[in-house]
């Protein structure tokens, strides 16, 4: 590197609008307002808000230290942080994110057709969504047209660097996105009947909290959420000025994350309550994110008074959402890719041509994405255990010093108590789910090849494992020196 | 709207705002000129 000049956020306001557009995601919209309906609404609020002090916000100053003191991408950060015989977490953390990308950059490019459609007038009265819905995913020219289009757009953006793609891009679709939610949910909660909807979301029945899968739902759901343990935060914090704030601004991030669900979920339920009948918005909330979303909210939007406007507004912001965090993954894969000496802009290049090339199965058969999203959604759980792993290595209570270092609150010892809880927490969420899959499934659970089943998890990981196990000592070579790097091995690993 | 559930409505949203409000304030507090943009950036 010596020579030429680090890239870096042009402000501290930069990196927290970068970093919460990347937390708020499609899931902020179509997940949580779904799950927090089903598992007791205020009850599910406050093991959410409890997740997010004792998960989200401990993993995301985790990354934000990791990547702000190695100065490397994921697989450089656990090298430096760990040590080189670790390296592979890196790499796996890195893999289970770009396995997300590959299906995510669909899912922005579904978005963006029905932006498109109901902005050039498409969904008015008497549009069929579950009709409109099949014809769009069975035609694979257009699926793959969109999918091209959300990957050409990013590339471009992370083509253009930090400041002049990133930066800029963000600066205006977070803003404009929560502008159109402010919108959205100000029609909501003034339509008539929508005080029911929002009655799901927040009066709470206690006595679900002393169940155990609402805690898991909302553990999950924060984990999920809040990109803590993607590498995402980890990547952007890279190319953070020096002594940037660490403490404030993870609490910033999550906990905009969160309120931005609110927002989401007034929206959705308030609608779905006030427009459709009870059992209608009951089987809408069991349709999934998909049916939910692409199906049902088609439906409403088209009866109610400025259909077209309402329509286009509502994918607009799932479209701005989507492409914010997609631009993050991207940026990972492109960040670990530079790291091994790759000029930025070839590496958008080669990034954006493998996302493509590797988004298509995704594109063409739903049955795929969905195993793909079961299989490295989950997987981002052992991403973040793995982020609580490489600190607690580094030292816990030499991390919290040096957070403190740079952070305008003071954080105390409850972030050490948290971390060694993590590990903890993860076996409790990620049995829970393993168990989910073997109660679901009960003759296919092991199977690989079902959808679903914990078969193909373990299948998929074991086979991402072998290959980061293989490639240790290689990547640990090969990826460059940053400033945290032992000097005795450096001359091999400064190739940039 | 009850007054139940504008109750839990302005706990949540309001709570939530408050700590945000007031991470944002501890941001922006050390050097005003400069909004966001603390005295460690």
């Amino acid at each position: 590197m010596a020579g030429e000049e680090r890239e870096q956020w042009g402000s501290r306001v930069a990196i927290i609008v970068a970093a919460v557009a990347m937390a708020v995601g499609t899931g902020n919209i179509w997940r949580f307002p779904r799950v927090a309906a089903e598992w007791g609404g205020g009850a599910f609020l406050v093991a959410v808000t409890v997740g997010v002090v004792v998960w989200a916000v401990p993993l995301l100053m985790c990354e934000f230290l990791m990547g702000s003191r190695s100065r490397l991408g994921n697989i450089g950060a656990f090298r430096d942080f760990m040590g080189p015989r670790n390296t592979w977490a890196g790499a796996f953390m890195a893999c289970v994110t770009i396995g997300i990308m590959f299906y995510y950059s669909v899912v922005a490019g579904w978005c963006i057709r029905y932006f498109v459609v109901a902005a050039t007038g498409g969904m008015q009265p008497g549009i069929e969504g579950q009709a409109f819905w099949d014809e769009f995913i069975g035609s694979p020219v257009e699926t793959i047209g969109y999918h091209a289009a959300a990957v050409a757009f990013t590339a471009g953006v992370v083509f253009r660097g930090i400041k002049g793609g990133l930066e800029r891009v963000l600066k205006i679709f977070l803003p404009a996105l929560l502008f159109i939610l402010l919108v959205l949910a100000v029609r909501a909660v003034t339509l008539p009947g929508s005080g029911e909807g929002l009655r799901y979301l927040f009066v709470p029945e206690w006595s679900l909290l002393l169940s155990g899968r609402v805690w898991l739902e909302a553990f999950t759901q924060v984990a999920w959420s809040t990109g803590a343990g993607w590498g995402l935060m980890m990547v952007y914090a890279v190319y953070a000025r020096d002594r940037e704030d660490i403490g404030v601004n993870s609490g910033i991030i999550a906990f905009s994350d969160v309120l931005v669900g609110f927002v989401a979920a007034a929206i959705i339920l308030g609608t779905l309550f006030a427009v459709a009948p009870d059992e209608v918005a009951a089987e809408a909330l069991a349709a999934g994110n998909v049916g939910l979303t692409f199906i049902y909210i088609v439906d409403l939007l088209a009866t109610m008074p400025g259909a077209a406007v309402l329509s286009a507004l509502f994918f607009l912001a799932l479209a701005l959402a989507g492409i914010s965090s997609f631009i993050a993954m991207f940026e990972l894969a492109t960040t670990n890719l530079m790291n091994f000496g790759v000029e930025r802009r070839r590496a958008a290049v080669w990034v954006g041509l493998a996302t493509f090339l590797f988004g298509i199965p995704s594109a063409v058969n739903i049955t795929f994405l969905d195993n793909q999203d079961w299989v490295w959604g989950v997987g981002l759980l052992i991403s973040g255990l793995l982020t609580a792993l490489a600190v607690t290595r580094y030292g816990i209570e030499k991390a919290r010093a040096e957070i403190n270092e740079t952070s305008d609150v003071h954080i105390g010892r409850w972030w050490s108590v948290c971390m060694r809880m993590i590990p903890v927490l993860f076996v409790g969420i990620f049995g829970w789910w393993v168990y989910q899959s073997v109660v679901d499934h009960p003759d296919t659970w092991w199977n690989p090849f079902e959808t679903f089943s914990t078969g193909t998890m373990v299948v998929q990981w074991l086979v991402l494992f072998l290959v980061v196990f293989a490639l240790n000592d290689f990547l640990a070579r090969r990826v460059r020196a940053g400033p945290m790097t032992e000097t005795t091995s450096s001359s091999d690993r400064s190739r940039v | 709207m009850d007054i139940e559930l504008l109750t839990w409505m302005l706990f949540f949203i309001g709570g939530y705002a408050a700590v945000l409000g007031l991470l944002l304030r501890k941001a922006i507090w050390k050097d005003p000129k400069d909004p966001l943009d603390g005295p460690t950036g």
